[in-house]
């Protein structure tokens, strides 16, 4: 018996020796989000076909780093993985990601997207797509289609509200992200930001002087339900005609197809005429610095993730727009994704500096006050800057 | 010849099986470096042969796999989160101290301009086989090296196609493009230092990026020097290199901070003011569930002892029902049923509270819901509890004239208390802990306005830890969430202690 034992350690042991190293040579693994796997793998399979290299493509990533913070040091990561550009910054802080200033090709982008994967003067990212919320408008309700000015906004919501054909003005999660460009429309703003680059994380614009002065605005719209206090979700409300208006994003419109619901896309309107600019986000490729493969990885970025033909396949499967601007320019304007990019120019690029961390907690706390009708909304956010500069060590 | 069992085949292929699984498992471990669980596997596969193959000994068959998996899952991760709980373990602190300074030393590198771009050539050494790189540097002079050295080449030792490409160096021919591709592996971790602290690396199968590094490192005074500015950064005690003038460089790495975390708790306002909250709920919240619990399964158990009570067993089937049911469902379909508005129950009563909103409401809703999922508990063991009170005494007492008041203060609730003492404190330890309700009905929410890691009104202890570790929102802080799930831990046992020892001099009285 005992000879048995003993046989079955050397077997294992054997079995140590013959099992291959971790990773192939020939193998990339890249993590992208999941359900758009199928389209990452249809647009990396003639490359990899042609260069005898397996390419992993596998659904891990969401929302955040993919636990790439976790994984990467611990070397349990892949070698390429999406994330959306306003984790740039803790990423490089975090020091999981490789610099890819040598890749990437700035020309093939907008300069706005290209700073969205910048920090610290390097590039991080390869863009593939931008997305963005954009006001949807329930054509069955509102005939007349989108809003072209805030007023006509306020007032169609306000008359279907109190015609009781209506509950609501307009559904949307209210938090940071999705209120930013109310919030931009009355003067608020984040950082001071110039051309897209947030550098200066020491002038909070939380309760901006513009803001403070215009914050009654926005206790009126709660008090008046264009905005729904009790601060759920309820897209059903739109698709069945209880609200005229919603605030929808790329990943929106595969529910509303399946909901049969008619409505148009567009920009939201700011209350002193002009745009209210939203958060774009950018979803760009960052490389692991631990990664095994790292030229062929490379390979990969420059030879597939940069083209245009590859922004523009995984682009056409999620209803985002593409980043690159050779891939953009074959969008049809009026097609969903269409009309997404062409709000999405006009809007500002989220923060990507780890000190977002900080700001959303504040950010949406103020805002859930607001709701919950705990605070006024100057009140709530002169309270959140204040914590969010001491949190940041300001002043 | 012995006649071999069908029973006793099967056995032993169990008992290999097992034992061939675990030790495959080992091996993975190993490859991936993980020694402990490595380690751990292979004493458990020795441990399991010789208990069950070799020896005869009964008992150390009954207790080994018990051992086993109590070290893996509970023993394991209870030291694990120990040691975390004295480390800065957070986002930023993830690398080791050596990944850490090669970040930094890597990510300032300033790309040196070059007027065409540096193209390379690949040859083997014949004698070992090592991968070195052939290229012409800036003063139109050829090189070879690779991250060991670097050495310039005299014109003779090349020999140049006609098309002026390099075809071998020292007679050694140098590869075809098409094979380079099968040393990538070599090629990409190939970094060659030029003099005046000029590096090239390969940024793909032609091409060297040539670049110049901000920082340099002195590791015998464990100290950064910015090459540009002069300034000199050293590590500071919470894992980083911070600089006289107290700029700070990223990334951090992982490091010992001792009682940091500890104190943290109370002399950090941002935690301090969350955590007092959090804890005054904890326990105000496991104390209200097991009293209005008890009471309320007590009460009900009673009703039900009345003889003449009809459809006894119609009822019981339905109090056993939460019971019965899943929490994760049930506490979501509540978490839906007192949305504000628009929920089931604030449409029943047209009324329009904020349950999940509004800190109070938000601790009421909480209740209710635990309320409803442990009352049926409680029901249970009261009805066990008293049935188990002998007849005689009870009549013994109607004998005597006691009213039943009377006799239900004097002596059905001592019994039944005696009975169910340890049961209670067993579920105010788990009322303690229990995260899944709070989780999955407010998440703790609503939040207060200004606390580190986003504490709300119904966060308890374990929530709130949970929020600290993976909330992501501001940033993962594991060192500190493992404090806390000591501190949680600490809190509960004390809790079960004291109740114990109550519990103890309580039987002694009788």
């Amino acid at each position: 018996m005992q000879r048995l034992g003993v046989g079955l350690l050397a077997v294992s042991l054997a079995f140590l020796g013959s099992i291959a190293p971790a990773q192939a040579a020939g193998t990339l693994t890249v993590w992208v989000n999941s359900g758009e796997e199928a389209a990452y793998k249809a647009a990396s399979e003639a490359w990899a076909s042609k260069n005898g290299v397996t390419v992993n493509i596998v659904a891990k990533c969401g929302l955040g780093d993919c636990g790439m913070s976790k994984l990467g040091p611990a070397g349990a990561g892949p070698d390429l993985f999406t994330a959306s550009h306003d984790n740039t910054g803790a990423l490089v802080k975090s020091g999981v990601v490789t610099s890819l200033s040598s890749v990437i090709k700035k020309s093939a982008y907008p300069a706005a997207v290209t700073s969205g994967v910048s920090f610290n003067y390097q590039q991080w990212g390869i863009p593939i797509a931008v997305s963005n919320i954009a006001l949807a408008t329930n054509l069955t309700l509102v005939p007349t289609g989108a809003p072209k000015t805030w007023k006509d906004l306020e007032s169609t919501a306000t008359s279907l509200i109190a015609s009781g054909k209506a509950s609501v003005g307009i559904v949307t999660h209210i938090d940071g992200y999705f209120m930013q460009p109310f919030f931009d429309s009355i003067g608020g703003y984040v950082f001071s930001n110039k051309n897209g680059s947030y550098i200066n994380t020491k002038q909070v614009g939380l309760n901006s002087k513009a803001l403070m002065k215009n914050a009654a605005l926005m206790d009126g719209w709660l008090a008046a339900k264009i905005f729904d206090k009790s601060n759920t979700y309820d897209g059903s409300n739109f698709s069945n005609g209880k609200a005229p208006y919603a605030i929808v994003g790329p990943w929106s419109i595969d529910g509303l197809d399946k909901a049969g619901v008619k409505y148009e896309i567009s920009s939201i309107p700011a209350v002193n005429g002009g745009t209210a600019r939203a958060f774009s986000g950018v979803t760009a490729v960052y490389m692991n610095r631990f990664t095994k493969n790292n030229l062929l990885a490379r390979k990969y970025l420059v030879e597939v993730v940069q083209t245009a033909a590859f922004s523009k396949a995984i682009t056409k499967a999620n209803n985002s727009y593409p980043a690159n601007i050779e891939a953009a320019a074959t969008v049809d304007a009026k097609s969903v994704a269409g009309k997404f990019g062409a709000y999405g120019a006009l809007c500002i690029p989220m923060p990507n500096v780890s000190e977002m961390n900080n700001v959303w907690t504040y950010w949406n706390n103020a805002f859930a006050d607001w709701a919950s009708g705990k605070a006024k909304f100057g009140a709530a956010m002169d309270s959140a800057a204040k914590n969010l500069n001491t949190a940041l060590g300001n002043k | 010849m012995k006649k071999i069992s069908m029973s006793k085949i099967l056995r032993y292929l169990l008992t290999y099986g097992l034992i061939t699984l675990i030790l495959v498992m080992a091996t993975k471990f190993l490859q991936d470096r993980a020694w402990f669980l490595s380690v751990f596997f292979y004493l458990s596969a020795s441990l399991i042969f010789s208990t069950y193959v070799i020896s005869k000994k009964t008992p150390g068959k009954y207790l080994l796999p018990g051992v086993l998996l109590l070290c893996l899952f509970h023993i394991y991760p209870a030291f694990y989160s120990g040691a975390v709980a004295f480390t800065n373990d957070s986002n930023g602190h993830q690398l080791s101290k050596t990944q850490a300074i090669d970040a930094i030393l890597q990510d300032s590198k300033i790309p040196v301009q070059t007027e065409l771009p540096i193209n390379y050539q690949v040859v083997l050494k014949d004698s070992t086989r090592e991968v070195f790189l052939v290229f012409k540097y800036s003063d139109s002079s050829y090189w070879i090296g690779n991250s060991k050295s670097v050495v310039k080449l005299d014109q003779s030792q090349l020999k140049f196609s006609i098309n002026g490409q390099i075809q071998s160096v020292d007679g050694q021919k140098v590869l075809a493009s098409d094979q380079v591709e099968r040393y990538i592996n070599q090629i990409q971790n190939i970094t060659i230092k030029m003099a005046s602290e000029i590096t090239l690396q390969p940024i793909d199968l032609e091409t060297l990026e040539a670049s110049q590094p901000v920082f340099t490192y002195n590791a015998s005074v464990d100290q950064l020097t910015n090459v540009l500015s002069g300034e000199k950064y050293q590590p500071n005690d919470n894992g980083q290199m911070v600089s006289d003038s107290g700029e700070l460089l990223y990334p951090g790495w992982k490091a010992n901070i001792g009682w940091r975390n500890f104190t943290s708790v109370i002399t950090d306002k941002e935690m301090r003011t969350p955590l007092l909250a959090v804890l005054t709920w904890t326990i105000v919240n496991a104390f209200l569930i097991v009293t209005f619990g008890f009471l309320f399964g007590l009460v009900l158990a009673l009703i039900f002892n009345y003889k003449h009570m009809r459809s006894k067993r119609f009822y019981r089937t339905i109090f056993i029902i939460p019971l019965a049911i899943p929490s994760v469902l049930s506490i979501l379909v509540w978490s839906g049923l007192f949305t504000a508005e628009t929920g089931v129950i604030d449409r029943i009563f047209h009324i329009s509270t904020p349950w999940l909103t509004d800190p109070w409401w938000a601790r009421v809703a909480v209740l209710i819901v635990e309320l409803w999922s442990t009352f049926p508990y409680m029901f249970l063991i009261s009805t066990g509890a008293i049935q188990a009170i002998p007849s005689e005494i009870l009549e013994a007492a109607e004998i005597d004239g006691a009213s039943p008041t009377k006799t239900f203060t004097q002596i059905k609730l001592p019994l039944v208390v005696r009975t169910v003492a340890p049961l209670l404190i067993a579920s105010g330890a788990m009322a303690l802990n229990n995260f899944g309700a709070i989780y999955l009905l407010t998440g703790g929410g609503p939040t207060f306005s200004n606390s580190n890691g986003n504490a709300g009104a119904t966060d308890i202890l374990i929530s709130y830890t949970y929020k600290l570790a993976f909330n992501g929102q501001e940033g993962n802080n594991y060192g500190l969430a493992s404090a806390l799930s000591i501190l949680n831990f600490v809190l509960v046992g004390a809790i079960s202690l004291y109740g114990l020892r109550k519990m103890k001099t309580m039987e002694e009285i009788n």
